[in-house]
């Protein structure tokens, strides 16, 4: 496992800290565009900004008044406008101290001369004390990092030979600021023949002319296009089912902030029944200790006191929020009927009459059209014969582009077959129901175990977890994906039968890419199907919610 | 990995064509704003100097109270570090007094921007000395405790007789001295009562403690005043103020009397410190609080853009609605008048 020095997170933070010291002043004005204010955002709060001497943040495009005499760190995509801007910036004397620039990709040959000229003509170029390419061109989105390739489904299955190339330039060179902070060299697997593996063959490329040193780490690059349904799936652990429910949005769900805190780090890939125990006992444990506090008689306990419940509160405020998001989710879970969902999703494999007439039933009933969707979708690209998914799809109206894609995926995915049923997790996790329930008096409980008693543990291992276990521990299809090292001669000879085994193995870090967009509940869902020896960094070109990939397959 | 592209810049810019016509002047900052900036820049740049001395110092202190031991006497060395702390914290106070009146006097004359940096640069030296405050007072309580477990192994080891009485007295003194403390924990000190019995050697003199006591209290003051940056600050702590004083005074008048009660008169003297630092221990709480409560008025970068856009987008659907009610109140009226119309020709026709 990582600690939590290395994590991601950690990381880039550390990263963006550089940054901003790099001015001589303690103070200074930090200037971006929406862009890099998103990379900035989930890392630094304002009090971290502060505190790392930033007085003001202001947008880039925004009427900025004057500040003579400070330093200023522009930290800006590398367009042409911001670049214009810049220079404009310069020439109306807003800041008259020193200037520092930073990009978090590669500034174009173009745009430097663009830039250069501009400063020359103002005679300012002296002025730019620092100007710098960060690679540090991604966001950080709880535990999952986002490439920011808008639309990158649509782009990775179509389109001309040349914008084919152009997004793949563009994911390889962001792939390539992902490593760059997480010092890795990568060792690429990717299936074979795919966009991926253009992706591979680039970033290889880059990676000689930007040498990485560091471990070597498996770096698994894989097409949202051979997994569709890893974003359908109805979830049972917490922070994906929290986004699903709740139309989770950046790091908020509704209006509470949950990018951090002890209790999400320990409960957000726990199944909900967990949480909702989980939930009550720290509740508990708060209130016990609360109570203790203040009914402290000895002037030694008062000091403490003073000391404590700040704190103290401050866990149960975030502790509170979570029950406020439980029972929120709790309410929609009902309606839903997810637990229904999960629980039959988990039996999709066996693809018996009785699942699909059971399918059918629910397709006939109440639920929300996209509910259905994601559940038709899914099992359409099971083993159930065409007519049986034809008639599904006839069920929900208005799916014929929904029948188009499962249909053209099946057929190219003609290695279906039945996989045995993984219960590794079901069976020993059902058994702990009994004990969730038991003894408990609390209301919320009670409630939450009544409805969401059959989301426990169900759900296993899904197409796309099992094959990253395959590659990474040499299974089947560890033969089949294609093998991109940097480190060889010429890495673009790849599967030469006789491969190094470095980066296979039992446990250490691993980097899963999504190409087409990534989402929590495939992260959660590879996570624990690797188990706890591996330290899952996973992230997509782009973070999609189930809503937004059915959008994306029409759209 | 940090690829800096200045190198390439410079040799690009060398290359092209020197300027032939002079840039066009940018307009000239007034050499006033500048000036106070600059000032404040110096003031505030002294000021976080200072405050990562004082910490260092405070380091050290906390260093030296945690090596407990009967053995090594060290109360001097402490009390003298102890000294040094409270002067420089008032110190503190003094420069960033000076500092907000820069700023006030800058007010008038500077850009938007140029303030908002400024505020930005206090609140956030505010916070800092508010953590370096804390930091001292839990020093201080530390050095309290240890005194106190000191106490108790000297009593331990050492004589006993007829201290019970003089424990009960201090106790009641120690509940006259401090009226608050006693109300908000009412069985706090008697139950304390026992273990200050006795005095030993580590002690400080009793006058030195209430002169540091006083001085926290300053401290304490000193805070607040910069939180709110206005005269009321002032005003809100006087009454602590007060009551340090007066308890100071109370101390001498005790002191003179009990001439030959030596121990007693310095276990009370730890009585009070101990109660004068649980009373700052709330103030600071409440300093800490509103610091923090600051800091969450603006957590995150791009709150206040999205709140800004759902506020316009609110805006535009609340126009629209308005719209769509003018538009049905014509409707409404159109109608009602064609009406009237109608009525009054039928009237007309009809009954003319």
């Amino acid at each position: 496992m990582s600690t939590s020095s290395s994590t991601l997170k950690a990381l880039q933070t550390s990263t963006l800290t550089t940054l901003l010291s790099s001015p001589t002043q303690p103070w200074k004005i930090l200037i971006y565009d929406p862009h890099c204010r998103s990379i900035v955002s989930p890392l630094l709060t304002v009090s971290g900004l502060r505190s790392r001497g930033v007085t003001l943040h202001l947008a880039l495009d925004s009427n900025r008044g004057s500040v003579p005499g400070v330093e200023v760190v522009y930290f800006v995509e590398a367009t042409e406008s911001n670049v214009q801007r810049i220079i404009s910036d310069i020439s109306s004397n807003l800041y008259t101290s020193d200037i520092h620039i930073f990009f978090p990709s590669k500034l174009p040959r173009p745009l430097l001369e663009t830039l250069g000229r501009g400063l020359h003509s103002l005679n300012a170029v002296n002025r730019v004390k620092t100007l710098q390419d960060v690679y540090c061109d991604f966001r950080c989105q709880l535990d999952l990092f986002d490439l920011m390739v808008p639309g990158s489904f649509k782009r990775s299955i179509g389109g001309s030979e040349s914008e084919m190339e152009q997004f793949c330039t563009l994911v390889s060179s962001k792939l390539l600021s992902l490593l760059s902070v997480l010092k890795i060299v990568p060792i690429i697997r990717t299936p074979p023949n795919s966009c991926s593996s253009l992706i591979a063959k680039k970033t290889s490329l880059l990676l000689k002319d930007h040498p990485i040193t560091g471990p070597r780490v498996p770096l698994i690059i894989c097409d949202r296009d051979l997994y569709p349904d890893g974003l359908w799936w109805h979830e049972s652990c917490y922070l994906p089912l929290l986004y699903d429910v709740l139309d989770g949005k950046g790091e908020k769900v509704g209006n509470v902030d949950i990018s951090s805190g002890e209790f999400l780090r320990e409960y957000g890939y726990k199944s909900f029944p967990d949480v909702v125990e989980g939930n009550s006992t720290v509740l508990k444990g708060i209130e016990q200790s609360e109570a203790r506090l203040r009914n402290a008689g000895e002037v030694s306990d008062l000091q403490n006191a003073v000391d404590d419940l700040p704190k103290l509160m401050e866990k149960k405020k975030e502790v509170e929020s979570h029950t406020g998001l439980l029972q929120a989710a709790m309410e929609k879970i009902g309606e839903r009927q997810i637990p229904m969902l999960v629980d039959l999703e988990s039996r999709l494999s066996s693809s018996s009459d009785k699942v699909a007439s059971e399918i059918t039933e629910i397709l006939k009933g109440e639920g929300s059209r996209e509910d259905k969707l994601r559940l038709a979708s899914i099992a359409g690209l099971k083993g159930f014969s065409s007519s049986v998914v034809e008639s599904w799809f006839g069920l929900i109206p208005d799916s014929t582009a929904y029948l188009e894609f499962v249909m053209q995926r099946r057929s190219l995915k003609m290695d279906v077959k039945p996989s045995p049923p993984t219960s590794s997790h079901g069976g020993d996790l059902l058994a702990g129901v009994g004990s969730v329930l038991g003894g408990v008096g609390a209301k919320l409980i009670d409630e939450a175990g009544r409805k969401v008693e059959r989301l426990k543990g169900k759900g296993g291992m899904r197409d796309f977890a099992r094959s990253v276990a395959s590659v990474l521990e040499g299974g089947e299809k560890d033969g089949e994906w294609e093998y991109w090292d940097c480190k060889l001669r010429n890495p673009l000879v790849y599967d030469v039968g006789d491969r190094p085994g470095g980066g296979r193995g039992k446990g250490g870090r691993v980097v899963v890419l999504m190409v087409g967009g990534g989402g929590f509940g495939e992260f959660g869902n590879v996570r624990e199907g690797l188990g706890r020896e591996w330290d899952v960094v996973y992230g997509g070109t782009e973070i999609r919610t189930a809503k937004d990939f059915l959008s994306d397959v029409t759209g | 990995m940090q690829v800096s592209r200045l190198n390439d810049l410079h040799t690009f810019t060398s290359s092209l064509p020197p300027l032939t016509t002079s840039p066009p002047l940018p307009p000239p900052t007034p050499a006033e704003t500048l000036q106070q900036l600059k000032t404040f820049h110096t003031h505030s740049s002294t000021l976080s100097l200072k405050i990562s001395s004082t910490a260092s110092k405070l380091q050290l202190l906390s260093g030296v109270v945690k090596k407990k031991s009967i053995f090594i006497d060290d109360s001097k060395k402490v009390n003298g570090m102890v000294e040094e702390i409270k002067r420089d914290l008032e110190n503190i106070q003094e420069t960033m007094g000076s500092l907000d009146e820069t700023l006030t006097s800058a007010r008038t004359s500077t850009t938007p921007s140029t303030k908002d940096h400024s505020l930005a640069i206090l609140s956030t030296l505010k916070t800092t000395v508010t953590t370096t405050a804390t930091e001292f007072k839990q020093v201080l309580l530390e050095r309290s405790e240890s005194m106190k477990e000191s106490g108790d192994r000297k009593k331990k080891f050492g004589k006993t007789g007829g201290l019970a009485e003089r424990g009960k007295l201090i106790k009641m003194q120690g509940i006259h001295l401090t009226p608050q403390q006693l109300s908000s924990t009412p069985t706090g000190l008697s139950k304390r009562g026992p273990h200050n019995r006795l005095g030993n050697d580590n002690l400080p003199r009793p006058v030195n403690n209430v002169s540091s006591t006083v001085n926290i209290g300053n401290d304490g003051v000193m805070n607040v005043e910069y939180y709110n940056g206005s005269e009321e600050g002032r005003h809100i702590m006087t009454p602590l103020e007060m009551q340090v004083m007066e308890a100071s005074s109370e101390q001498t008048q005790l002191l003179i009397p009990s001439g030959g009660e030596y121990l007693q008169s310095r276990a009370e003297a730890v009585t009070q410190i101990e109660s004068h630092i649980s009373e700052l221990g709330s103030v600071f709480q409440k300093l800490a609080l509103m610091v923090r409560e600051h800091g969450e008025l603006v957590e995150r970068v791009e709150d206040n853009v999205e709140d800004a856009r759902d506020n316009v987008e609110g805006g535009l659907g609340q126009l629209m609605q308005t719209l769509e009610g003018l538009r049905n109140g014509r409707m409404l009226g159109l109608k009602i008048s064609a009406v009237v119309v109608m009525f009054i020709i039928f009237f007309i026709t009809f009954l003319a």
